[in-house]
């Protein structure tokens, strides 16, 4: 049984009722804020308690790398150190100590616990218009720009835009206007 | 990239909101929401399995956008209708063209909402999904999903009765004490919107009065006043967080700071209309009410804004004072939960909540580790 009832997002007041009746829901019973709800059975399922780990029996058996008074179940598929039922991190059909799954979701390692990833070709691209913008200061800003490209070119890409792309593309823009502001420049230095 | 992932299908459901854009991909067994926010992409993850309710609630934003572009379009209308000079009229219909598709765009949207995601340790509001049509998109895709994910689970749970109260808990207070609302401040008396009320009457008074006499004095004590009106009203707004303050009145705030906001913009289109209605020279007569329409117009509306505003905020505020005073809870239109409360923290305790039986001791591992 869930020990929190599903609430009111607006006033949290808690809307009883099992499936049938939170569906038909229209209006909030307390502030009649316009709501609907589509609930599911995970609502009402206990999801069973964690598991504490079994305590050694023999001496010599395999014990936790975390807690040596409780019985190894399973290894890191990471790092390979034995874990009790208390540490194991099952994600994926793979088994995780504690420190290798945060390890993991920092560098990018368990994909499914990736949080974010940094838009170089946003940075390049907004460095690119600053240029259009603010051209005497296209001299600075483009190489910054093309340097930015080298540099993170086979950096983790974006998952829904083509990095790639768009990083090629803001390079060339670059260096065209990198050759345009270059080309003023020196004119006008010739004319000085 | 996801577009080329086999394992994962957009939902169209994400949109942009004012932090960013959000993208909604759906998989075998999680749905995954894509953030983008500036220069950082974030994820998040929702296991089918986790799902407990996606709740739908209507918000009045499509509304405010509709009231906001018609004002807009038919003032905009209305310069091009009074100014003389082609380019003007030009200038102003592209303007109003802009409003008119706003206008159009946003109807076409639908109706606004918020759509939170609940399982068992979060209530998650999904990004960018703004409008009812997209909520409901997002749930017809997501449901055989949940559903299939879910099948193992009772598929009609009964919900469990309400626990009796526990005798190891401490007794209830002494009947002598009133209740109290729960997180709610009910020691403010509206002292700051009293003082924001009165500036409004007074701003609307001598908003009056300069188009009747349009003398400078009273033009620049208008403008003093209405800064201090701007000032107390954010005031008032941050003061009455947390406070049994009505809706009602914290609506006409609100009313105020859209209509202030309105008018910057609005003060903005009547200063291109006076500079390009002069031809390009600024005259001193044509920024007085009595040569100018548009100025005309835009004091007797603000006046007119500002003491409705003002009359009908010390309406519900001698109400409001009222009822503290009787010591009587106020009615249940009239009892405002905080707008400040967070729904993505943890809920309020239910009044009779008593820790459950069965309830695991620590959090349940698995696939909570993973939202």
């Amino acid at each position: 049984m869930n020990a929190r009832p599903l609430a009111c997002p607006r006033c949290q007041a808690a809307l009883a009722g099992g499936l049938p009746e939170l569906s038909a829901i229209q209006r909030c019973p307390a502030c009649a804020a316009e709501l609907e709800v589509a609930a599911f059975p995970a609502l009402f399922h206990f999801a069973g308690q964690g598991r504490a780990g079994e305590a050694t029996q023999a001496e010599g058996e395999a014990a936790c790398f975390y807690h040596p008074g409780k019985r190894a179940a399973v290894p890191c598929d990471a790092c390979g150190k034995f874990l009790c039922a208390l540490c194991d991190m099952e994600m994926a059909d793979k088994h995780y100590c504690p420190t290798c799954l945060e390890s993991g979701g920092k560098k990018g390692k368990i994909k499914t616990l990736e949080r974010s990833r940094t838009r170089h070709d946003s940075i390049v691209l907004c460095l690119v218009l600053g240029s259009v913008l603010f051209w005497p200061l296209a001299v600075v800003l483009c190489p910054v720009a093309l340097g930015l490209t080298m540099r993170h070119w086979n950096s983790p890409p974006s998952l829904v835009a083509n990095t790639k792309l768009r990083l090629g593309i803001c390079a060339v823009l670059a260096a065209l206007l990198l050759c345009a502001s270059a080309a003023f420049w020196i004119s006008l230095a010739r004319s000085n | 990239m996801l577009r080329r992932d086999p394992n994962y299908r957009r939902v169209r459901a994400g949109g942009k909101d004012i932090a960013g854009r959000a993208s909604y991909w759906l998989a075998g067994d999680h749905l995954l929401v894509v953030r983008e926010e500036g220069f950082h992409e974030r994820y998040r993850r929702f296991f089918h399995r986790d799902v407990q309710a996606l709740v739908i609630s209507r918000t009045n934003w499509g509304l405010i956008f509709t009231l906001i572009f018609t004002a807009l379009s038919g003032l905009s209308f209305l310069f091009v209708v009074g100014t003389e000079s082609a380019e003007g009229k030009w200038i102003f219909s592209g303007i109003t063209a802009l409003c008119v598709i706003g206008l159009l765009a946003n109807l076409l949207a639908g109706p606004t909402c918020q759509c939170h995601l609940r399982t068992a340790v979060q209530s998650e509001r999904l990004p960018g999904v703004g409008r009812i049509k997209r909520a409901h998109r997002l749930i017809a895709e997501m449901t055989p999903l949940i559903g299939r994910a879910q099948s193992d689970l009772p598929q009609n749970p009964v919900p469990p009765p309400p626990l009796p109260e526990p005798v190891y808990f401490a007794p209830a207070p002494a009947p002598t004490l009133p209740p109290a609302a729960p997180q709610l401040d009910s020691h403010y008396h509206g002292r700051m919107h009293a003082v924001a009320f009165t500036l409004m009457l007074v701003d609307a008074v001598l908003g009056l009065f300069y188009l009747l006499l349009e003398h400078e004095v009273i033009e620049y004590l208008n403008m003093a006043v209405t800064l201090a009106e701007l000032g107390f009203v954010v005031a008032a707004i941050v003061k009455q967080h947390r406070t049994d303050v009505p809706p009602s009145i914290r609506r006409i705030l609100w009313a105020v700071v859209i209509f202030y906001a309105v008018g910057i913009v609005a003060g903005i289109v009547i200063g291109v209309y006076i500079v390009i209605s002069s031809g390009g020279r600024i005259d001193i007569e044509n920024l007085s009410p009595s040569q100018n329409i548009a100025l005309f117009c835009f004091y007797l509306v603000g006046s007119g804004f500002m003491l409705g505003s003002g009359l009908l905020g010390w309406r519900f505020l001698v109400l409001f004072r009222r009822n503290h005073l009787e010591g009587s809870p106020p009615p249940l239109v009239g009892v405002a939960p905080s707008r400040g409360s967070d729904v993505d923290s943890a809920p309020a305790p239910v009044k009779s909540s008593t820790p459950d039986p069965d309830a695991p001791a620590s959090p349940p591992s698995g696939h909570d580790a993973r939202s």
